[in-house]
């Protein structure tokens, strides 16, 4: 008799009723804002995302719409043409100065600290 | 007096007649390279120029003509000049409203990321963070995209839900509000980052004490994170001061129409290189100097915090 009505109120409870009486239905609720607000800040990089695989005209026609009319690699065929946009010139320069920075400042101011 | 004391004297006189070398002789060599290199960095890419602002402050040139001595005419001028005043006010508002927004903000995902655990903690960080490894340019040219009044991102969000169209940019009363928004978005992941980091080193044993006494979670927050955060807080105040009233890109590239959104620092630049105005432009920007450091100094006194736990 005992046992049954232990059996009831502490195995028997469903999974959401558990969730609520635990105190972790904050954890979810937390999450649930931290998501949400996290599409908030991701929102223009899905523009810039989807942006990149649009035809030029599409980018600029006026009822905008988030996913490209007609998916197109033609942006990233641009960029990788070397007559184009030197892209393996730009890269280049971006790791000459971003490694000569970090040695310049790693060799001189952790002697500092 | 003792014997080595002595000493020390006598080398002292001796070392007054003697050169550099034998002064820096009981530092190493390389000692003294470095030394060198940092006075010598720190001269030419701070003190001269820094100097010669200061210099350019009390003259009239206009790149043209030779440099003309006026006094103080430069500052005066300053303080009559309705531009100048708008321009403060501009700064002052953004600076303003983007720090207590954009700091609370911080400040509330730093809590709730807080109470996230591991994994999770480290999805949401990233993707907050994700705007400011972002290249400035970049996304402020996607932000001004977005921004377009006919048929950019916005208001086709804005048009979905049925409400009216906004001119953002285009318009007098709503391009600062528009920049300062961006603004907070390319700057809160840092802050919330930093503020992070600071709750994590509040000692734990503390929470449990509290949690001991029967403390509830915001009493926990004001009276045991808050004050333990205060250093940090005040870092990233400091920083965001000086960041906001010194930002220019942003002003630059996403200006609003006519005066609207022109703070102190594109004020300075119009007048040094557009109208060909130095000298005023270096005094407005000595002013901007002189109001950022009289802030710091102000904040980092009330602020300072000599704390034992």
């Amino acid at each position: 008799m005992v046992a049954q009505t232990i059996g009831r109120t502490g195995q028997r409870q469903s999974a959401v009723r558990r969730l609520f009486t635990s105190g972790r239905w904050i954890q979810w609720f937390v999450g649930l804002l931290l998501a949400t607000f996290s599409l908030a800040m991701f929102y223009p990089f899905l523009w810039l995302i989807f942006s990149s695989f649009k035809t030029g005209a599409d980018i600029v026609s006026v009822p905008v719409s988030l996913l490209p009319r007609e998916w197109t690699l033609s942006a990233y065929r641009m960029v990788l043409d070397p007559n184009r946009a030197n892209l393996p010139r730009a890269y280049v320069n971006s790791i000459v100065v971003a490694t000569a920075t970090v040695v310049a400042i790693l060799a001189t101011s952790s002697l500092g600290g | 007096m003792t014997a080595s004391t002595r000493t020390a004297r006598a080398l002292q006189v001796v070392s007054r007649k003697r050169g550099l070398r034998w002064r820096l002789r009981r530092y190493s060599l390389l000692g003294s390279v470095y030394g060198a290199a940092v006075t010598i960095f720190y001269t030419l890419f701070f003190l001269i120029p820094f100097g010669t602002a200061i210099w350019l402050s009390f003259q009239n040139w206009d790149f043209l003509t030779d440099p003309r001595f006026v006094g103080t005419r430069n500052f005066a001028k300053a303080l009559r000049d309705d531009y100048f005043w708008s321009a403060l006010k501009v700064t002052l508002t953004f600076s303003v409203v983007e720090i207590s927004v954009g700091v609370s903000l911080a400040l509330l995902l730093a809590l709730m990321l807080d109470q996230m655990k591991g994994r999770w903690q480290n999805l949401f960080l990233s993707l907050y963070y994700l705007p400011v490894i972002t290249p400035g340019v970049v996304s402020i040219y996607l932000w001004r995209w977005m921004y377009r009044p006919t048929g950019g991102a916005f208001n086709t969000v804005l048009a979905s839900f049925g409400l009216p169209q906004q001119q953002f940019l285009n318009s007098n009363s709503q391009a600062l509000w528009a920049i300062t928004a961006f603004v907070i978005w390319a700057n809160v992941g840092g802050a919330a980052v930093i503020l992070l980091a600071g709750m994590n080193d509040v000692p734990q044993h503390l929470y449990e004490a509290a949690r001991l006494d029967g403390a509830g979670f915001w009493r926990v927050f004001f009276r045991i994170t808050m004050p333990l955060i205060r250093p940090v807080l005040a870092y990233q105040l400091v920083v965001s001061v000086i960041g906001t009233v010194q930002m220019f890109d942003v002003f630059f590239l996403m200006g609003g129409p006519g005066f609207s959104t022109r703070t102190l620092s594109l004020y300075t630049y119009q007048l040094g290189f557009q109208t060909l105005n130095l000298g005023y432009g270096a005094a407005v920007s000595l002013i901007i100097f002189l109001m950022l450091l009289v802030a710091t100094v102000v904040q980092l006194q009330r602020y300072q915090v000599t704390w034992e736990y």
